[in-house]
């Protein structure tokens, strides 16, 4: 006989497992998704307001309940169109073809937080 | 032997109670802490399109909704566009239909102060009253079209400027306008404005923290997370992206602004025209500077300040800007830098 038997040991490593989902750092969203194009900064996007809307690049994209997905694309592999929707920073939807690419800004990432023009 | 096995079994229990009885006092205490934990301060974001450029709020409190603060702003900000924001309504059209108005209300006199005191000070540097040739140069709207005036147009122009042919009464509440002199508040509007949304917003919670930016005029809320500086960039006057940045700049209240000769221009033969126009010679001004950028305690004064600035350059003038409580940073042609001293302060994190 030991101490924990194996429906102990199952107990102890859900307690360990849930206790850690809710401690583990997560990317903070800023609810902001950045569109770029060729590098460059074209469009941000506030992902609080649901919409659709269309890249000259011709590219379909909507915004729903605070995520950000590609749903029509006139590249060839539709590879981005692939990539679903995304809400957190860190992973970026691409799209080789016509060079665009989605993120979602991190709350922590720029180096400053306002631009004086 | 079966007594001490017996013994130890009924220890293993008393132990597996023990131990069972510490996860769910731990786990009792962790829903506690999650519940009773203050929340993370989070940044409420708003923009909307008033006074010809993208007003954004950012603002936390942890009393008030950030979205009834951002609301308040907004609202202000709308008030002070329909008020002073347009030459062709409001109460500067009214006033420059008539060429004088009396029984001015406290805020409009103060506006007309605020621009005479700043045009004195800065000998004309910064001039309310350049609207003719602000027209002239089709810099009063985006779809004007923009051309190098006649020089009999410039001299027709000049003669009907001048911010000292506005004679403001005080204590009568009353403004006269001579020689064809025409009132233009577009100047310090947009930074009144902001200053005035982050009064509301102040009345509304004393402790709320972020910052209004008004097309990169920006006036301070409070600290970041109500002990860390906002950092802000100075753009970079001759990069491609608005994201190019040369300086950096940490402030934890007041406000600040920027008047670029990149904002609005045409080229012509090689020769850059810009928007920021001489009271003297009523051509943009030449000073040798393509960025002024001042600090001050309030973002009219920032903006106001950074456009006579500008057109002053780095001439002796320039060292009386924080008498007024206006520090400078230059950027000239040639991607040097000026600064008054004391502007250091704010590049230090």
């Amino acid at each position: 006989m030991t101490l924990f038997e194996r429906y102990d040991w199952l107990i102890v490593f859900l307690i360990v497992f849930i206790f850690a989902l809710t401690i583990l750092p997560r990317g903070k969203s800023s609810g902001i998704a950045e569109i770029y194009y060729d590098g460059a900064l074209i469009r941000t996007v506030d992902l609080k307001n649901d919409t659709t809307f269309t890249l000259e690049q011709g590219m379909e994209i909507l915004v729903a309940s605070g995520r950000i997905s590609v749903i029509e694309s006139d590249c060839p592999d539709k590879i981005c169109i692939g990539q679903g929707e995304i809400d957190r920073p860190g992973i970026p939807i691409v799209c080789v073809p016509n060079k665009i690419l989605i993120k979602i800004r991190s709350t922590e990432s720029s180096d400053f937080d306002i631009v004086t023009q | 032997m079966y007594r001490l096995s017996k013994r130890n079994s009924a220890s293993f229990l008393k132990s597996r109670i023990f131990i069972y009885g510490i996860f769910f006092v731990a786990a009792a205490a962790t829903l506690l802490l999650l519940f009773f934990r203050n929340r993370p301060l989070e940044y409420y974001d708003r923009t909307e399109y008033y006074l010809g450029t993208y007003v954004t709020v950012r603002v936390a409190s942890s009393k008030v909704s950030p979205t009834i603060l951002a609301e308040a702003a907004m609202k202000e900000i709308e008030r002070i566009d329909e008020k002073f924001g347009s030459r062709s309504r409001g109460i500067v059209a009214e006033i420059n239909a008539n060429g004088e108005a009396s029984g001015l209300d406290r805020e409009t006199v103060f506006l007309i102060k605020s621009a005479l005191d700043i045009a004195r000070n800065t000998n004309g540097a910064f001039d309310p009253t350049l609207y003719s040739l602000t027209k002239l140069w089709g810099f009063d709207d985006v779809a004007s079209e923009k051309q190098i005036p006649l020089d009999v147009e410039i001299t027709a122009a000049l003669e009907n400027s001048g911010y000292s042919k506005i004679v403001l009464n005080e204590t009568e509440s009353h403004v006269r306008l001579m020689e064809g002199v025409m009132l233009d508040l577009g100047g310090i509007a947009k930074g009144y404005a902001v200053d005035m949304a982050i009064a509301r917003i102040k009345a509304l919670d004393p402790e709320a923290t972020g910052f209004i930016d008004a097309g990169g005029d920006i006036g301070v809320i409070g600290p970041k997370y109500g002990n860390r500086p906002w950092i802000i960039g100075v753009r970079n006057p001759r990069g491609e992206s608005v994201q190019d940045i040369v300086e950096y700049i940490y402030l934890y209240d007041g406000a600040i602004a920027t008047s670029g000769d990149y904002e609005r221009f045409f080229v012509v033969d090689g020769i850059r025209y810009h928007h920021i126009l001489d009271s003297k010679t009523g051509l943009p001004s030449r000073s040798g500077v393509i960025s002024s950028t001042v600090i001050s305690k309030s973002t009219m004064l920032a903006d106001a300040y950074a456009t006579a600035a500008f057109v002053i350059g780095k001439e002796p003038g320039i060292t009386f800007m924080p008498r007024y409580g206006a520090l400078v940073l230059l950027i000239m042609e040639d991607m040097s830098r000026y600064r008054s001293p004391g502007f250091e302060v704010y590049q230090q994190k």
